[in-house]
C-alpha cells in the first residue's frame, strides 16, 4: 500500500497574515522555450523552494504556493517579459528575490525585476511578438506574401483540438482575423530572414499560436517555411500602457 | 541547436524531454574529461527519470572529475520517426553529442519487455546492433539492472554485463578504461582485462553447449581472464557508500516526480516467486542518521514538494518508528508531502499515528497473490486473511468503500479452489464493509480484483517451475470471472500474450538472442506499452528461428539441468532454491530473516543486518 503523510496546515501561515505581493518579470528564452505553461509553474515552484524564499501557502486541504500568471505564453515562443505574482511572508528587497531565484533558476529563465502590481491581470488588451522567418523564396517574395495574408479579409487557420482520450487529434478550421495584426515586416541584413511584428490580441481567452498561423500561410501561398521563431516583446493595456 | 532540430522539436509531443538542460544536470567541458559514458535507459524519458538507479550512478560517475556522465532515452515514436527521416543520431542530453562517439555507453535492464528497445537504441545511435560487428574499441556496449541476471536473451547485442550493484564496480571498469586508453587496446583485450573485475561477465568468453533434447549441456570459459562463475558485487556498507545529493529535476511531469531516498536494500521475507527478494539480498539498511541527512539535502538542492522513501519493504527497516518521526518533523516544517510505497500501516505505534496525523493513502490496495491460505503458503506470501480483514475494517470505518486486490493465476499446484478462492475472499470482503455501522461506512462498496499471469523467474525457487499455457490462462481467468456474481466486483486482467513473452525471454538462453534481434527487425520496440505490443511479429520471429516458446515458458526443469544462469553466482544458493521449490510443493512456509536464518547461502561478510542469526 501507498501511503503519504501529506504535510499538515504549513506552519509557516496563519489564517490572515501580513504578506506581500510581488510581480516578478521574467526573461523565457533559448530552448526554456520548449517548457510549457504548466511545467513552468513547476519550475517556478521548486526553484522558490531552492531559493529558500518565504513563500506564502495558499488555504485548503491542498496548501499550495500562491503563484499567479497573468499571460500563458505558447509552448516554443520565447519571451523578453513574462510576469507572475507571488506572495511572500516577509518583505524582502525585490532586488534579493532577483538575485537569490537567479541563481536557482534553469538557463534561459532570469528575473529582470520584482515590484507592486500596478496593473490588473484583467487589464491586459494585447502582445506584441517578433517572427522571423526563412522562407523557400527570395525574401522580397516572401514579405509581398505575408502583407498579403495579414491584410486579407478573412485568415483561416487549423486549431488543433486537444483529443478526447483514446481519441486522434483533430483539427477545427477557425477565422483569427480579428485576433491579429501585422505592424511592421523587414527583412534582415544577412537578407534572407524576414522579421515580422504582429500585435495579437491577449487576455479574452484566446492565446495565438504561431505554428498553425504558419502553416496556414505556407498551404495558401505554396511558400514553405524553412524556419522560424516567435518572441513576446511587449505586453500591452487597454490603456495603452506597458503591462507591469 | 540549430534551427532545424528546433523545428523538428516544435512538432513534436513533449520537447521539453528531448532537450537537457534541466536544473541538477551535469555539463561538463569535454576537452577536460578522459571517459564518457552514456547511460541510456531503454523506454521513453518519462519512465527512465523515475529510475533511482540512474540517479545514483549518473551523480556517482560525475562525482569523477574526468568522467562525464549523461543521460539518453528511448524517444517516443513521433520523435524517434523525425530524427530518422532527418538522419538525427541519437545524442546525449547533456551534451547533445552522438553517443556513438562516448567511451561507453551502458543500459540499465529492468524488464525484459524493454529488450527491443535496446537494439533500436543501438540502431538510433548509429551503431551495429550485434557485438560483432562493433570491432572497434570505443563505444564499449554495457549493461547492468536485475535482468542482468539472465543476460543470455542479450548475449548478442552487449559486449559486457555487469552484474550486482554497480556503485564500485561501475568506477572499477571506467578506472581500467582510462589507465588502458592512451595505449590504444583492441576491445577484446580490453575485455580480457575488463573480465578479471569481479562482477564482470563477457558474454564472448563462454562457449555453450547443447544436449540433444535442447537443455543446456555446459558453459565453459574460452579466455584464461574469464572466471568458471561470475560472482554479483554487493555494497557491504550503505551508510558510506555514495549516494546523490542532487537530482536532475525534469520540466516535464514523469511517472514519479519526487525526490527518493532509499533506506534499505534487499528483502528478509523470500516469497518464492519474487526475484527482486532473492537477487537483492543480503538485507542490509541505512541508519536513520544517514537517511535524514539525505533527505533534507535531496530536498534542499532540488526543490521538490514530495518525497519517497525507497526499499522493497519500508516496514521491515529495524527502527521504522524512529525514522518516520524524524523525518515527519522535518516534512511538516517545510511543507514537503512524505510518501511510503510499500507499507504496512498496521504496524505503526500509536504514539506514530498521533504525530503524523494527516495521512492520505493512495486507495487500500493489498497483494495477497493467491485467493486461499494454502496457496498463499505454497508462495511463502506471510499475509493472512485475519490481516486483510483487520486493515479494512479499519479502512471501511474510516470512510473507505474502495480496495484492490492483487492476484497471480497460474502458480505452481493452483486448483480451481484456490482460482474460486478469489472470488470468495472478494465476496468476505463485501460482507465485512455490510457489517460495519452504517452511519460510519461510506457509500458504495467498490473491489477490484487484479490478476496478472505467473511468470517464473531466474534465482527464485520456481525457476524450475512451467509457466501455465496460454489456453489454461484464458480458462482460469473465464472461470474466475463465471464465480463473480456481483457488479460491486470488477475484474481486470493482464494480457496472456505479453506473460508469455515475459517467461521466455526471463528463462531464455543464447538461442533466443536471435528472436529478439528477428522481432526488432520486424518492427517490434515499445514491448511494455500495451499500444505497441505485438505478439504476432514476436510469434514470427520465434518461428523463423525455430524456437518453441513451450520449451522455454511452459517446460519444467529438473534440479539436474545446467540452467542458462548457472555460471552466474547471485550469492544465494541452487540447494536453497530445491530445498524451498520442494517446500512449495508441499504448502510449507520459511520463516522470513528477521524470524529465523533460512540458510540461503549468502554469507555474513555481505553486511546482511540478519544473515547467520538465529541459527
Amino acid at each position: 500500500m501507498e501511503v503519504f503523510i501529506v504535510a499538515q496546515t504549513p506552519k509557516n501561515q496563519n489564517l490572515d497574515p501580513d504578506r506581500y505581493v510581488y510581480r516578478l518579470m521574467f526573461t523565457k528564452v533559448g530552448t526554456a522555450k520548449f517548457i510549457s505553461h504548466l511545467d513552468l509553474v513547476r519550475v517556478m515552484q521548486r526553484s522558490f523552494k531552492r531559493a529558500k524564499l518565504p513563500v506564502w501557502y495558499t488555504q485548503g486541504f491542498n496548501p499550495r504556493q500562491y503563484l499567479m500568471f497573468p499571460l500563458p505564453l505558447s509552448l516554443g515562443t520565447e519571451s523578453e517579459t513574462e510576469f507572475m505574482d507571488i506572495a511572500l511572508l516577509e518583505f524582502l528587497q525585490p532586488e534579493d528575490i532577483c538575485s537569490r531565484l537567479n541563481l536557482v533558476l534553469p538557463e534561459g529563465i532570469k528575473i529582470l525585476s520584482a515590484g507592486a502590481p500596478v496593473h490588473e491581470h484583467t487589464d491586459i488588451e494585447k502582445s506584441d511578438y517578433t517572427i522571423r522567418i526563412t522562407a523557400s523564396v527570395p525574401a522580397e517574395e516572401a514579405v509581398e506574401k505575408l502583407r498579403d495574408f495579414f491584410s486579407a479579409d478573412k485568415i483561416q487557420i487549423m486549431k488543433r483540438v486537444k483529443p478526447k482520450k483514446n481519441r486522434r487529434e483533430e483539427f477545427k478550421e477557425m477565422d483569427v482575423r480579428q485576433y491579429v495584426q501585422l505592424m511592421d515586416i523587414s527583412i534582415d541584413s544577412d537578407e534572407t530572414v524576414v522579421s515580422l511584428r504582429l500585435a495579437a490580441s491577449a487576455g479574452n481567452g484566446f492565446n495565438l499560436n504561431f505554428a498553425p498561423l504558419l502553416e496556414a500561410f505556407s498551404a495558401k501561398t505554396k511558400i514553405e517555411i524553412l524556419s522560424f521563431s516567435a518572441k513576446r516583446t511587449k505586453i500591452l493595456c487597454k490603456n495603452g500602457e506597458n503591462f507591469s | 541547436m540549430n534551427g532545424d532540430f528546433e523545428k523538428l522539436l516544435m512538432k513534436t509531443q513533449k520537447p521539453a524531454r528531448y532537450i537537457g538542460g534541466e536544473v541538477g544536470s551535469i555539463v561538463k567541458d569535454k576537452s577536460q574529461t578522459d571517459v564518457r559514458f552514456a547511460f541510456c535507459f531503454p523506454d521513453n524519458y518519462d519512465v527512465g527519470m523515475s529510475h533511482l538507479g540512474m540517479k545514483i550512478l549518473y551523480g556517482l560517475t560525475n562525482s569523477r572529475p574526468n568522467y562525464w556522465c549523461e543521460r539518453v532515452f528511448a524517444p517516443d515514436k513521433d520523435f524517434e520517426k523525425a530524427m530518422r527521416d532527418n538522419s538525427i543520431l541519437l545524442y546525449g542530453l547533456e551534451s547533445h553529442d552522438p553517443i556513438k562517439d562516448f567511451d561507453f555507453i551502458g543500459f540499465t535492464l529492468q524488464y525484459e519487455l524493454s529488450y527491443t528497445n535496446v537494439l533500436n537504441m543501438l540502431d538510433l545511435a548509429g551503431l551495429p546492433v550485434l557485438a560483432k560487428d562493433r570491432t572497434e574499441l570505443m563505444p564499449i556496449v554495457v549493461a547492468g539492472g536485475p535482468c542482468v541476471c539472465n543476460p543470455e536473451p542479450m548475449v548478442d547485442f552487449i559486449d559486457l554485463f555487469i552484474l550486482g550493484e554497480g556503485e564500485e564496480v561501475n568506477l572499477e571498469l571506467l578506472d581500467l578504461y582510462a589507465k588502458m586508453k592512451p595505449y590504444s587496446p583492441t576491445k577484446e583485450e580490453f575485455l580480457r582485462e575488463a573480465a578479471k573485475i569481479e562482477g564482470i561477465y563477457v558474454p564472448s568468453f563462454y562457449d555453450v553447449s547443447y544436449n540433444a533434447d535442447g537443455t543446456i549441456k555446459e558453459v565453459v570459459p574460452n579466455m584464461p581472464e574469464a572466471p568458471k562463475r561470475v560472482k554479483k558485487r554487493v555494497i557491504y556498507d550503505l551508510d558510506s557508500v555514495y549516494y546523490p545529493e542532487n537530482f536532475v529535476v525534469p520540466f516535464t511531469s514523469i511517472v514519479h516526480d519526487r525526490a527518493v531516498v532509499e533506506v534499505l536494500r534487499g528483502c528478509i521475507r523470500g516469497c518464492r516467486f519474487c526475484q527482486a527478494g532473492f537477487i537483492y539480498r543480503p538485507f542490509r539498511e541505512k541508519n536513520v542518521d544517514t537517511i535524514s541527512g539525505q533527505t533534507k539535502a535531496l530536498c534542499e538542492n532540488t526543490g521538490y514538494e514530495e518525497v519517497s522513501l525507497s526499499s522493497l519493504s519500508t516496514s521491515d527497516h529495524s527502527e521504522i518508528d524512529k525514522l518516520l518521526s524524524e523525518l515527519v518533523d522535518y516534512t511538516d516544517g517545510e511543507n514537503i508531502n512524505l510518501s511510503l510505497p510499500s507499507l504496512r500501516i498496521d504496524s505503526f505505534s500509536e504514539e506514530l499515528l498521533e504525530k503524523i496525523k494527516s495521512v492520505r493513502k493512495s486507495g487500500l490496495t493489498f497483494a495477497p497473490e493467491a485467493g486461499t491460505q494454502r496457496l498463499r503458503d505454497v508462495i511463502n506470501k506471510n499475509i493472512t486473511e485475519e490481516e486483510i480483514m483487520s486493515t479494512c475494517k479499519t479502512a471501511f470505518e474510516g470512510g473507505y468503500t474502495g480496495v484492490k486486490l492483487y492476484f497471480m493465476l497460474g502458480l505452481p499446484t493452483e486448483t480451481d479452489e484456490d482460482i474460486i478462492g478469489i472470488a470468495q475472499l472478494a465476496r468476505r470482503i463485501i460482507d465485512l464493509y455490510y457489517s460495519v455501522d452504517k452511519s460510519k461506512r461510506g457509500k458504495g462498496i467498490q473491489i477490484s480484483i487484479s490478476t496478472a499471469t505467473f511468470v517464473p523467474k531466474p534465482f527464485t525457487p520456481f525457476q524450475y517451475e512451467p509457466q501455465a499455457t496460454a489456453d489454461e490462462i484464458t480458462r482460469k481467468q473465464k472461470l474466475l470471472f463465471e464465480n463473480i456474481t456481483t457488479s460491486k466486483i470488477k475484474y481486470n486482467y493482464h494480457n496472456k500474450k505479453v506473460s508469455l513473452l515475459e517467461a521466455v525471454l526471463a528463462r531464455g538462453d543464447r538461442r533466443v538472442s536471435k528472436a529478439v534481434y528477428l522481432a526488432w527487425k520486424k518492427g517490434c520496440t515499445f514491448d511494455s506499452w500495451d499500444e505497441y505490443f505485438n505478439f504476432s511479429l514476436w510469434q514470427e520471429a520465434f518461428d523463423e528461428c525455430g524456437i518453441d516458446t513451450g520449451f522455454y515458458a511452459n517446460r519444467r526443469r529438473t534440479f539436474e539441468e545446467t540452467l542458462p544462469w548457472d555460471h552466474l553466482d547471485y550469492l544465494v544458493s541452487k540447494k536453497f532454491f530445491e530445498r524451498e521449490d520442494l517446500k512449495a510443493h508441499k504448502a510449507e512456509t520459511t520463516c522470513n530473516c528477521k524470524e529465523k536464518c533460512s540458510g540461503c547461502g549468502v554469507s555474513k561478510k555481505y553486511g546482511g543486518v540478519y544473515c547467520g542469526a538465529n541459527t
